[in-house]
C-alpha cells in the first residue's frame, strides 16, 4: 500500500477525475483502508464545493465602458492605477519642495555686480543680519512644515484613511528629532 | 469603429477575469485595474493571440498581474516601517468587501472564511487555487497556461489544502473566522 503522503498529493486530481484508471484504483484502494486519507478527501470535497459555489462577480460597467471606448478610439485608457500607486499627488509636492529648496537660493540671489574698484564694500548692520536670520529660520520652518504635510498627504494617497500606527508614529519621531536639532 | 472580435472577447471573458482578480486581490479597485490592464494587453496583442487560446492567454495575464499587484502592495508595506499587525490585516484586504452587505449576502460564512484564509497563501498559489477550484480549470490546463508540470501543481495544491485545513473541518459551521483568529 502506498504511503499516505503520496496518496494525499493525488487527491486533488482524484477528486477532479483527472487520474488515469490505474492511479485512481490505487487511491481508491488506499482510501478504503485509511480513515485519515478519507478525512482529507472530505476536506478536498468541501474545498471544491465551497470555492466552486463562489458567485461570479460582474465586471463593473465603468471598466467595460472604458474598454469599449478603448476599442472605438484605439487609444489606451487613462491608467489610474499607475497614477495612483506610482506617482501619488503628494510626491509631486515633495518634488516641488525639493526643487524650491535647490533653486530658490539661486533665484533670490542678487545679480552679481560688475566689480568696481573705487566703491567700498557694503557692510551689513547687526539688525539686517538679525532680520536675514529670522527670514532664514522662517523659510526653514515653512519648508519643514510643507514637507511634513506632503509626506502625510503622500501616505494618505497610499493608505487611504487607514494609516498604520507604526507609520504615523515614525512621523512623530522624525518631527521631534528635527525640532530638537533646529 | 469598434472591432467586433475584441468586443465579443471582452463580453465573453470580462466577468471571469474580474472575478479572478477580485477573489485573488479582494480589492474591487485593484481588481478593476487588473481587469482593465488585462484587456488592454489583449487589445494590443489581439492579432498575435491564437483565438482558440484566448481564455488561457487571459488567465495567464490576469494571474501575473495579480501577483505583481500583491507584491507591489507588500513593497509599500515594507517601505513604511515596522509592520503593524492590525494595519497589515487591513492592507492585505484594503478595501475588502467583507463589510459590503451586498457582497456578504452572496457569500456564506465559510466562503468568507475561506477567502480570508486564501489571502494568507503565497500569491501564486492563491491564483492557482482560484483557477482550479473556482474557475474549474483542470490541473493539466493550468500546467499548460503557467508552463508548469502537473506534478508540481499537485504538490502546490496539496500544501495549500493543508494550510487551509482549519477552515475545512467538516464540522466547522459555528464561526470559522473566530477560530482562525484565535488559532484554536
Amino acid at each position: 500500500m502506498k504511503a499516505c503522503h503520496d496518496i494525499e498529493i493525488q487527491l486533488t486530481a482524484y477528486a477532479a477525475g483527472e487520474l488515469d484508471a490505474q492511479d485512481a484504483a490505487l487511491v481508491a484502494a488506499h482510501l478504503a483502508a485509511c480513515s485519515a486519507c478519507r478525512e482529507e478527501v472530505a476536506r478536498e470535497t468541501l474545498l471544491r464545493r465551497t470555492m466552486g459555489s463562489l458567485p461570479d462577480q460582474p465586471c463593473p460597467a465603468g471598466v467595460s465602458r472604458e474598454l469599449n471606448d478603448l476599442d472605438a478610439s484605439r487609444r489606451r485608457p487613462r491608467d489610474h492605477r499607475t497614477a495612483r500607486s506610482h506617482w501619488p499627488g503628494g510626491l509631486g509636492l515633495v518634488a516641488a519642495a525639493v526643487l524650491a529648496i535647490v533653486l530658490l537660493p539661486g533665484l533670490l540671489r542678487q545679480p552679481e555686480a560688475e566689480p568696481e574698484v573705487a566703491v567700498p564694500v557694503q557692510r551689513w548692520t547687526n539688525e539686517e543680519i538679525a532680520d536675514a536670520r529670522k527670514d532664514m529660520l522662517y523659510t526653514l520652518a515653512l519648508t519643514a512644515a510643507v514637507l511634513d504635510r506632503t509626506s502625510k498627504s503622500a501616505m494618505a494617497d497610499v493608505f487611504g484613511d487607514r494609516i498604520p500606527q507604526a507609520v504615523t508614529g515614525s512621523f512623530k519621531v522624525k518631527s521631534t528629532t528635527r525640532g530638537g536639532n533646529g | 469603429m469598434s472591432n467586433p472580435r475584441f468586443t465579443e472577447l471582452l463580453e465573453k471573458h470580462r466577468d471571469r477575469v474580474y472575478s479572478h482578480a477580485l477573489y485573488c486581490l479582494r480589492d474591487p479597485e485593484d481588481a478593476e485595474d487588473v481587469t482593465q490592464e488585462t484587456f488592454v494587453r489583449l487589445w494590443e496583442k489581439q492579432h498575435d493571440v491564437d483565438p482558440a487560446r484566448v481564455a488561457g492567454w487571459l488567465t495567464r495575464v490576469v494571474h501575473n498581474l495579480c501577483i505583481d499587484q500583491t507584491r507591489r502592495r507588500k513593497t509599500v508595506r515594507t517601505h513604511f516601517g515596522r509592520p503593524d499587525p492590525e494595519a497589515c490585516d487591513t492592507l492585505a484586504a484594503p478595501a475588502s468587501r467583507a463589510n459590503d452587505p451586498e457582497f456578504q449576502l452572496a457569500l456564506s460564512e465559510r466562503q468568507t472564511a475561506l477567502l480570508d484564509a486564501l489571502a494568507t497563501l503565497p500569491e501564486e498559489t492563491r491564483s492557482v487555487m482560484i483557477m482550479h477550484y473556482y474557475q474549474g480549470m483542470k490541473l493539466q490546463e493550468i500546467a499548460a497556461v503557467l508552463d508548469k508540470t502537473v506534478s508540481a501543481l499537485k504538490v502546490q495544491v496539496h500544501r495549500a489544502r493543508k494550510s487551509l485545513r482549519l477552515v475545512l473541518a467538516p464540522s466547522l459551521d459555528a464561526s470559522p473566522t473566530a477560530r482562525m483568529e484565535t488559532g484554536s
